[in-house]
């Protein structure tokens, strides 16, 4: 019953959060999946002095981080059979760029950046995905990161540095 | 120019979630129940292995014994001479 609850307040935070990692929608239910099936085990086991939120994000960001880390290295063994040499760059891309809550008229300058924030450290990738797609504020994504806000503040302006150079 | 770029990013829109999601994940929580063995069930199995390998070891033993008493009848009658019956 906890846990169906759960699933109804946080499913949308949960689906979308994976969405912006995935980029598509069959990668972020899989992630969403995941999440959900790590929540089931793990509830017995949350410290309740912590914000439910925030742990359902945390969870739902390593998951998504984890998920993409793995299709990474799947497809850079493929190209590495295929062609001999892993093609790291190739790997990083966004293939199947597939974002329903994307505007026809935006897609290709929005399938653009996600494509240059998919190349930045994970970290500088989660504060801007926060900040700037899930409209949290810097105090939010600074406990989600388990950061100072300053730091947070930090991250968001190397990833912008990073992006520039990218773009 | 990038902050530009960023601000483009608030304009994806929020999804709503497949009303199918939810029978999935209890499939596999379901499915993740039926592999993950309970420890009563383990401890029953491992005593059941114990009792078996102790019985067999019983019975063993025991059909080892008849040749330990022929053995002990020859060192009660012990035949010292080498010749054959039909020399």
């Amino acid at each position: 019953l906890i846990f169906e609850h759960l699933y109804k307040e946080y499913k949308t935070l949960v689906f979308n959060l994976a969405l912006q990692y995935a980029n598509n929608v069959q990668d972020a239910e899989e992630i969403m999946q995941d999440v959900f099936v790590n929540i089931y085990q793990h509830l017995n086991s949350f410290r309740q002095e912590a914000d439910i939120k925030t742990w359902i994000y945390r969870i739902t960001i390593n998951q998504s981080l984890d998920f993409i880390k793995k299709k990474q290295r799947k497809k850079r063994s493929f190209l590495a059979n295929l062609f001999g040499i892993a093609d790291e760059k190739a790997a990083l891309e966004i293939s199947d760029f597939n974002h329903p809550g994307v505007d026809l008229e935006n897609k290709e300058a929005i399938y653009l950046l996600m494509s240059k924030i998919q190349n930045l450290p994970e970290n500088q990738k989660t504060a801007v995905i926060l900040l700037k797609i899930e409209g949290l504020s810097q105090q939010e994504v600074a406990q989600i990161m388990n950061l100072k806000e300053g730091a947070v503040e930090s991250l968001l302006q190397r990833a912008k540095i990073n992006l520039k150079k990218k773009l | 120019m990038e902050q530009d770029n960023l601000d483009l990013l608030k304009q994806i829109k929020k999804i709503a979630v497949s009303d199918a999601m939810y029978p999935k994940i209890m499939q596999r929580i379901e499915r993740n129940k039926m592999t993950i063995l309970p420890m009563y069930k383990v401890v029953i199995a491992a005593s059941l292995l114990l009792g078996l390998i102790t019985t067999e070891l019983y019975i063993v033993q025991n059909r080892a014994n008849p040749i330990a008493e022929t053995n002990k009848i020859n060192n009660i009658i012990p035949i010292n001479d080498n010749s054959l019956y039909n020399e």
